[in-house]
């Protein structure tokens, strides 16, 4: 159970991440497995290879992913939508074979062992229910970051960018730099969850960054709701706990798991969060607006 | 006066077919200036170079007396040249207030380091970026829906709120384009009077795309008129209604109404 609610906390920093660059900015990315497999690799490999604290993965692991975020970002931007989501599939699937390849970096299919567990002086966090708390620590402050940056003349770029990009433009906001932005802000946020996944478990290897996560991560997020940093919070909890309930169902766990998922889609689209405030307007409604013509 | 903008010989081509050629004319500081013609004379495309949408294929277009022929949207928008659209385009997921504060945004610096740690600078310039897009929203006597979405305001209501938008971003010269279009007649003679009001009160420069007579001829105090791409007239609203080509090409058609 414990370790369930560690994934909680990993799957929501990078659940956020994805809020950024699809929810706030509408870039449907699927690279999000990716970067939280270089933030993984950046953190394991400092601390078993390089012998650095265990802290400092946590500091250089999101800045390694946000340099590949901008790697990925700015030569793709002139793409449109899913041919953009195309790049960031081969972007995931090249990455990803890179990791089973560079035998010589990554140890191949092997993976890497015995990743420390963080020492913070009076205590070593080496169960995940001491873990649990660094996690909760840093799930606070990828959530402050992250409604920081929706409430502010950044965020509000991204959202104009989603709604309508012609139309930013032409209000003066600068869609290069602040779609690069996004994609850099998505990775790190997901480069901070490898490198705290990479500590949690103290084994990585690279069929744990494949795209079905990508998949999972996109799911948690429709689920809790797009809109929202506390739709993504909420989908990461639901979706991560979900399939250890229905585990007592054996194969038909998947299934059911499948149906859930259409469900909430299709008779939700807002996720929870916006089912929410269906439910809210219809407990109370507002006001019409004065003059608003029915239609 | 003092020339806000300036075409000099600006021809727009689409492959073959050339939609604005060889365009000369000038908007003065502090007038409303109306640019009008049949269907298919370029006027659209006109504002779309002025904003930056488009290009021009030849020619060079000044503003403030800077040569922006090259300058991209975005960048002409921080000089101050502001737009409307045609067809609506507000952010609709976003608030009213919020759509109106993307404006503010390239009159504001924070970067993303001063937004994380929420810097006393950053907080000064979200307040003061809240306070003058209420102020925009009151110019247009919208300030009581802030809080609405786009979607839920009647057609004319969200036309206002994109005025009020393009005037957030603090411009020199305000670009509407077809503002009428769509519009009731209360709702055309509520806009009139706005203009006007933005003009009189806030000295404001406004070049203005207009199918509905009524509008130009009322609302304007100089007329570009545009015909296949090239002026035909420039001139006051009685001087233009009197040159034989407009008439032959615009008003002598058919009823000027109709149009």
């Amino acid at each position: 159970m414990q370790q369930i609610l560690n994934m909680i906390l990993i799957n929501g920093i990078m659940t956020l991440g994805l809020y950024v660059i699809f929810g706030l900015t509408g870039i449907f990315s699927v690279a999000q497995a990716a970067f939280w497999g270089i933030g993984a690799y950046t953190a394991a490999l400092l601390s078993t290879r390089l012998g650095f604290p265990w802290w400092a993965g946590f500091v250089i692991a999101p800045l390694v992913a946000a340099f590949f975020g901008v790697l990925l970002g700015a030569p793709t931007l002139r793409l449109k939508s899913h041919y953009l989501t195309m790049a960031t599939i081969g972007f995931a699937e090249v990455l990803n074979q890179v990791e089973i390849n560079w035998g010589g970096l990554t140890n191949g299919s092997n993976g890497i062992r015995n990743i420390p567990a963080p020492d913070l002086g009076f205590i070593v966090l080496d169960t995940p229910r001491k873990y649990y708390y660094l996690g909760l620590v840093l799930l606070a402050l990828v959530v402050v970051l992250t409604s920081r940056l929706r409430n502010s003349r950044l965020g509000r770029g991204l959202e104009a960018i989603r709604d309508d990009g012609l139309a930013a433009d032409a209000m003066g906001v600068k869609l290069t730099y602040l779609k690069i932005l996004a994609f850099a802000v998505s990775a790190a946020f997901a480069g901070l969850a490898g490198a705290m996944y990479a500590h949690l478990v103290g084994y990585i290897s690279p069929d744990v960054f494949s795209l079905e996560v990508a998949v999972q991560i996109l799911a948690m997020l429709l689920i809790g709701g797009r809109s929202s940093v506390t739709g993504a919070v909420l989908g990461a909890a639901v979706v991560t706990i979900l399939p250890e309930l229905l585990r007592g169902l054996q194969t038909w766990w998947a299934i059911i798991y499948g149906i859930v998922v259409l469900a909430i889609l299709a008779f939700a689209p807002g996720g929870f969060v916006g089912l929410y405030k269906r439910l809210l307007k219809r407990l109370r409604p507002s006001r019409p607006v004065e003059g608003s013509v029915a239609e | 006066m003092s020339a806000v903008l300036e075409l000099k010989g600006v021809s727009k081509h689409f492959g073959g077919l050339v939609a604005v050629s060889e365009l000369d004319f000038a908007v003065q500081k502090g007038e409303i200036h109306g640019l009008i013609g049949p269907n298919g004379s370029g006027k659209s495309t006109t504002l779309n170079l002025v904003s930056g949408l488009y290009m021009a294929t030849k020619g060079q277009i000044l503003f403030l007396g800077k040569d922006v022929t090259h300058v991209q949207s975005s960048d002409r928008t921080a000089l101050g040249i502001a737009r409307t659209f045609q067809n609506i385009r507000l952010f609709h997921k976003m608030s009213v207030l919020e759509n109106v504060m993307v404006s503010r945004y390239c009159r504001t610096k924070s970067g993303l380091l001063s937004v994380f740690l929420r810097l006393p600078r950053e907080r000064r310039e979200e307040r003061q970026a809240r306070a003058d897009a209420m102020q925009a929203l009151a110019m247009v006597g919208m300030e009581d829906f802030a809080d609405a979405l786009p979607g839920d305001l009647p057609y004319g209501k969200q036309r206002l709120v994109e005025i009020a938008r393009a005037m957030a971003t603090g411009p020199s010269m305000l670009l509407l384009d077809e503002p009428a279009a769509g519009m009731n007649p209360t709702e055309k003679r509520d806009l009139l009077n706005l203009v006007r009001r933005l003009n009189a009160d806030h000295g404001q420069t406004v070049l203005l795309v207009e199918h509905d007579m009524d509008v130009v001829m009322n609302g304007c105090q100089r007329i570009t008129v545009l015909n296949f791409g090239a002026r035909i007239a420039d001139g006051t609203a009685g001087e233009v209604r009197r040159s034989p080509a407009v008439v032959e090409a615009y008003l002598g058609k058919e009823e000027a109404t109709v149009a």
